[in-house]
């Protein structure tokens, strides 16, 4: 098998553009597993760990990039303040060692539905930059996830960034699993409000084909909320809101968890993470 | 004196080999260094049942490095079939083109390198007549029957005493359920390794092996060569649980490949091998009924099981072989059943038969207990049995009663404030459970060399396992209490049939069988330096009479007169005696008068996140009576890794098979869940035990499998204390719950 190790991004999109088949690399921590159960046989690697324009992070008017290969670690680390959300969702991904060379454009490259990034991504309305050497274009999240493990990437396209906008009010992100750490979601969710549009933002991860938003949800509690009085939470907005969660799930039963649980569980999720956002929004 | 002497039986030391552990220069079977070993790897099948039609290796044969590729039409014959369970199964590897599981392996490929090797695997075509696969349990049990063969003559089937079907018609009280066990994997963090090699008709065999001497018969039986000409190395060991108690295929041909390639031969089992291929725990549906009288007298009890078995296999899981110990009960029957399903022979695993069986009928007295209204360990001491309810004899040592009072002492069991259901913490619902596991106590002979030389150190030498538990530890300890010397001036050297033959490490037979090997020889290494000196009147206990010496820190001395005495070296040394040396043989009794047991008590507080119904363990006292305890410190770790390991079986694990083809679809540790640090609340273990000679001369049971008991139970009547659900099948899932 051959391995390519480009040291700039240009080479890297050019090796990618000549050898389609060649599969990207970061952390690995998707790539090795599928090698190692026989589950894919790429003809090469394309490791971009040594690309320096893809590592770190930056802020431009509020919106942070996040490079491709900037670990879960590094996220939790540098960006727990102004991405709570997508912090809150990295805290939970794996171990330390997989969180230590993960990253979120391998979960976004990777395309399960059961990815920890997809919810805060898409309750924050992030955007995905990708490259290739025909140039560049930037996607909304949620028109980059097309079904299970398929995504909008073309073959010679490589992520390039994330682009997240600072968090503009509270954010929660909360996960059910079979155990209590290195646990493949059974369900997800991300909530994300802004205070200054009044407006919300959600996702659900392990719901449906491909991660979603709950937009009926989203619409009925920017509308419903009590943002100028800053009540607290009425029990019917909360129960309702979790309804409409539920209602935008389409799961599926696996060893994980059956439909039903699923449904039921992330109606809960609901209702307790706008619960946590709200108080937090009212004692703001 | 520099130092105060401490009795080393009992003391916390640290594990004689944890530096080596901690710093990865210990040695485990794949680790063991081989010269030109040439790599073996098996190509599974695709499918659980049926035939193999074709198999075409010439691709494979072809490829670069490979040496030779065996299937069943090329492979040597095998020369004797060995006796089950220690070979696990009656069907030999590569014998014939049938297929009975999913992953069974149809050829073997050996190249110079393990790359190689798994490439020519996948080059390797099967052309496969397919069968009618009995995916599950429950596809089967319709067809349910009595086992025959080797494992029921092991485990008998059936056991009665009294009239209990004419008891229970008459009982006032009574209880009838069923429950449900998964098919659970020992799990081990080593998956086995082999490697063989030979020297003409000399086989030597590294391998992951929790019994070298019973696996050496094994093999030399499989090859028709005397047991001498095998010589079975273990290392240390990643975790057994009962998976390498058993021999599998991959030992007997990871030697054939040598043989046939003429070099040594390394197999090491993928992890995907460890599930599918070496045994686990079957799937079991269990109906248990209770008879009682109003004041919670038991008057009978009924236990009939049934598990998935291995289309090659009648392997009972002797889930009711503990039944007729557990209470005084005068009417009692309890049969046995298997049913064929396609999934690989089923092994032992921690704690065979006990956890299933007791999950069942300590779930059914809690049962038996909310029904008449009474507190459910106060039902477990009305039926508490003072001596062996089967046999009448008397047990060598049970302190139950002790392990009830004290675990709920430091538990705060308290019973009848809350109604099943009412428990409150915030959104969690939580609940309090108890249940009483035993486990009947086997003994093996064994033999141990120990040795002081004149240099003041000591040497035990004894074919026993390290298989994570702190055998040589522990052994290293009562040698150095029966020689009289610190335990850090003794080394062992263990697993390997050049050495005096040890009990297995399975079976909890280590600390009673073993153990007593090494202090009966211990001791005799003692007493003969202590007859040297009062003979020698060169001594300064010259004279003295036998029982009045002492051994402490290496120098003999007078209990009445601790300032007369000299140190083995002195003594060693001036009779130009380079090292003493003797054997101790600990021989079983054949025909015994007492009863041996071990003993637990468990009580456990369960919280459950009311709308998730997610169920947490959030404390777990269990109490143990392994009579004396030989380590403070390897013993807890052993106990509440067995606690831990029986909360995962009772709460996440379970090898899902496909509901078609029966094919599993979690082998696999992202799918199938051990408990992480972040499930484990409070888990405490305590020891009640005391020194019982009675058991074994050494004075101490075993614990390793004593420990898995009685938890599954305890967590399920927790649960239905906290929820007012009864959940009768484990693993106690969020969607059982809700
Ligand atoms: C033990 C273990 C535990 C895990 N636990 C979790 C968990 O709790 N939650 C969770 O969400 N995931 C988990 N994962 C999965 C994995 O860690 C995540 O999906 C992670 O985000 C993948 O990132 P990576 O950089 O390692 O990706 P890689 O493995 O390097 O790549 C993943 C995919 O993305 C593609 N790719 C990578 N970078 C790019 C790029 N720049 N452009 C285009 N395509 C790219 C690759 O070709 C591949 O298809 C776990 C994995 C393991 C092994």
């Amino acid at each position: 098998m051959e391995f390519y190790r480009p040291t700039s991004w240009r080479e890297a999109l050019e090796i990618r553009a000549a050898q389609p088949d060649a599969l990207p690399i970061t952390g690995g921590t998707d790539v090795m597993v599928e090698l190692n159960f026989d589950r894919a046989r790429p003809a090469a690697l394309l490791d971009l760990t040594g690309v320096p324009e893809i590592t770190g992070w930056s802020e431009r008017e509020g919106q942070i990039q996040i490079g491709a290969s900037m670990s879960y670690t590094a996220i939790i680390a540098e960006l727990a303040d102004r991405l709570p959300c997508l912090a809150l969702a990295a805290r939970t991904v794996g171990s330390p060692q997989i969180r230590n060379r993960g990253t979120a454009a391998g979960n976004l490259g990777a395309g399960s539905p059961a990815g920890d990034s997809h919810p805060p991504l898409l309750a924050t309305g992030a955007k995905v930059h990708l490259e290739s050497v025909r140039g560049s274009r930037e996607l909304s999240i949620d028109q980059f996830y097309l079904g299970v493990k398929r995504t909008a990437l073309e073959p010679d396209e490589l992520i390039r960034s994330i682009e997240v906008p600072a968090a503009r009010g509270p954010q929660q992100f909360a996960k059910i699993g079979t155990r209590n750490a290195m646990v493949i979601a059974v369900c997800s969710f991300a909530i994300a409000l802004d205070a200054g549009s009044r407006t919300v933002g959600t996702g659900l991860g392990s719901a449906a084909p491909t991660p979603r938003q709950a937009t009926d949800a989203q619409d009925f509690l920017a509308e419903a909320l009590p943002w100028a009085d800053r009540d607290p939470l009425a029990e019917e907005l909360a129960n309702r809101f979790g309804e409409l969660v539920a209602a935008a799930a389409v799961p599926i039963d696996d060893v994980r968890g059956s439909a039903r649980y699923r449904r039921h569980a992330l109606a809960v999720l609901a209702r307790r993470t706008l619960g946590w956002a709200w108080e937090e929004y009212r004692c703001a | 004196m520099t130092r105060s002497w401490v009795e080393p039986i009992g003391a916390n030391i640290n594990r004689v080999e944890a530096l080596a552990k901690v710093t990865g220069r210990a040695v485990y079977t794949a680790d063991v260094p081989a010269q030109g070993a040439a790599h073996a790897v098996q190509v599974p099948s695709q499918i659980s049942a049926g035939r193999v039609r074709r198999i075409d290796t010439r691709e494979a044969e072809r490829a670069t490095g490979v040496l030779a590729v065996l299937t069943h039409q090329n492979v040597p014959r095998w020369r004797g079939q060995p006796a089950i369970p220690y070979y696990a199964e009656s069907r030999l590897p590569l014998s014939d083109d049938r297929i009975h599981f999913g992953n069974q392996c149809l050829a073997l490929v050996i190249a110079d390198t393990l790359h190689q090797a798994e490439y020519a695997a996948s080059l390797v075509l099967v052309d496969y007549q397919l069968g009618q696969p009995v995916p599950n349990l429950d596809a089967a049990r319709a067809d349910a029957y009595p086992p025959t063969g080797p494992y029921p003559d092991r485990f008998p089937t059936e056991h009665r005493r009294g009239d209990a079907v004419a008891a229970l018609r008459s009982a006032p009280v009574r209880v009838d359920r069923e429950y449900r066990t998964a098919t659970i994997s020992h799990a081990p963090m080593e998956p086995s390794s082999t490697l063989a090699s030979w020297d003409g008709d000399q086989l030597t065999l590294h391998d992951s092996s929790q019994g070298v001497f019973a696996h050496r018969e094994a093999v030399a039986t499989a090859f028709g060569l005397p047991v001498e000409s095998v010589r079975l190395i273990s290392s240390l060991i990643g975790g057994g649980f009962g998976n390498k108690s058993y021999t599998w295929g991959h030992t007997l041909l990871a030697a054939l490949a040598a043989r046939v390639v003429r070099r040594p031969v390394r197999l090491t089992l993928n992890r995907k091998e460890v599930f599918t291929g070496t045994g686990h725990m079957p799937a079991m549906i269990q109906r248990v009924r209770l008879g009682a009288r109003r004041d919670g007298t038991l008057t009978a009890i009924t236990h009939d099981t049934v598990n998935a078995t291995s289309p090659t296999d009648d392997r009972n899981e002797p889930a009711i072989q503990s039944t007729p110990a557990l209470y005084a009960v005068p009417n009692l029957a309890a049969r046995a059943q298997v049913a064929k399903v396609n999934i690989g022979t089923s092994g032992a695993m921690r704690t065979p038969g006990d956890t299933p069986g007791q999950f069942a009928v300590e779930c059914a007295m809690d049962e038996l207990a909310y029904e008449l209204g009474m507190d459910p360990l106060e039902l477990r001491r009305k039926n508490y049995a003072e001596r062996h309810p089967q046999s009448g004899k008397p047990f060598s040592g049970k302190r139950l009663l002790r392990c009830y009072e004290v675990g709920a002492a430091e538990f705060g069991w308290s019973w009848g404030e809350a109604e099943p259901g009412t428990l409150r913490d915030g959104n969690d619902l939580v609940g309090y459970g108890m249940a009483s596991g035993i486990r009947a106590e086997h003994s093996a002979p064994a033999a141990a060399r120990v040795e002081i030389s004149s240099d003041g150190t000591a040497e035990v030498r004894t074919g026993t396992q390290e298989i994570g538990g702190g055998t040589l530890t522990t052994m290293v300890q009562v040698a150095a209490s029966g020689l009289g010397v610190s335990p850090d001036r003794v080394s062992i050297k263990a697993g390997d049939t050049d050495l005096p033959q040890g009990a297995p490490t399975f079976g909890s037979m280590t600390s009673g069988s073993t153990g007593s090997a090494v202090h009966l020889g211990a001791r005799r290494v003692r007493v003969a330096a202590i007859r040297l000196a009062i003979r020698d009147t060169q001594s300064p206990l010259h004279g003295a009479e036998e029982d009045a010496v002492d051994v402490r820190d290496g120098r003999l001395l007078l209990r009445a007169d601790p300032s007369r005495g000299e140190t083995y070296v002195d003594l060693l040394d001036r009779h130009g005696i380079g090292a003493l040396r003797r054997v101790g043989e600990y021989q079983p009794e054949e025909e015994s008068a007492v009863e041996r047991a071990t003993f637990g008590a468990h009580f456990v507080e369960v919280r459950i996140d009311r709308q998730l119904s997610r169920v947490r363990v959030a404390r777990h006292v269990g109490v143990f009576d392994c009579g004396r305890v030989l380590n403070e410190k390897t013993a807890t770790n052993q106990a509440r890794g067995g606690m831990i390991f029986a909360m995962g079986g009772a709460l996440m694990e379970q090898l899902v098979p496909d509901p078609v083809s029966g094919r599993l679809i979690t082998p696999a540790l992202t799918d199938y869940h051990v408990p992480v640090h972040a499930d484990i609340g409070d888990v405490r273990a305590l020891f009640v035990g005391e020194h019982e000679p009675e058991a074994h001369p050494v004075g101490a049971k075993g614990l390793g499998e004593i420990c898995s008991i009685g938890i599954a139970p305890a967590i399920a009547n927790a649960v239905f204390h906290a929820t007012g659900k009864r959940v009768r099948e484990l693993p106690i899932t969020p969607e059982k719950l809700l």
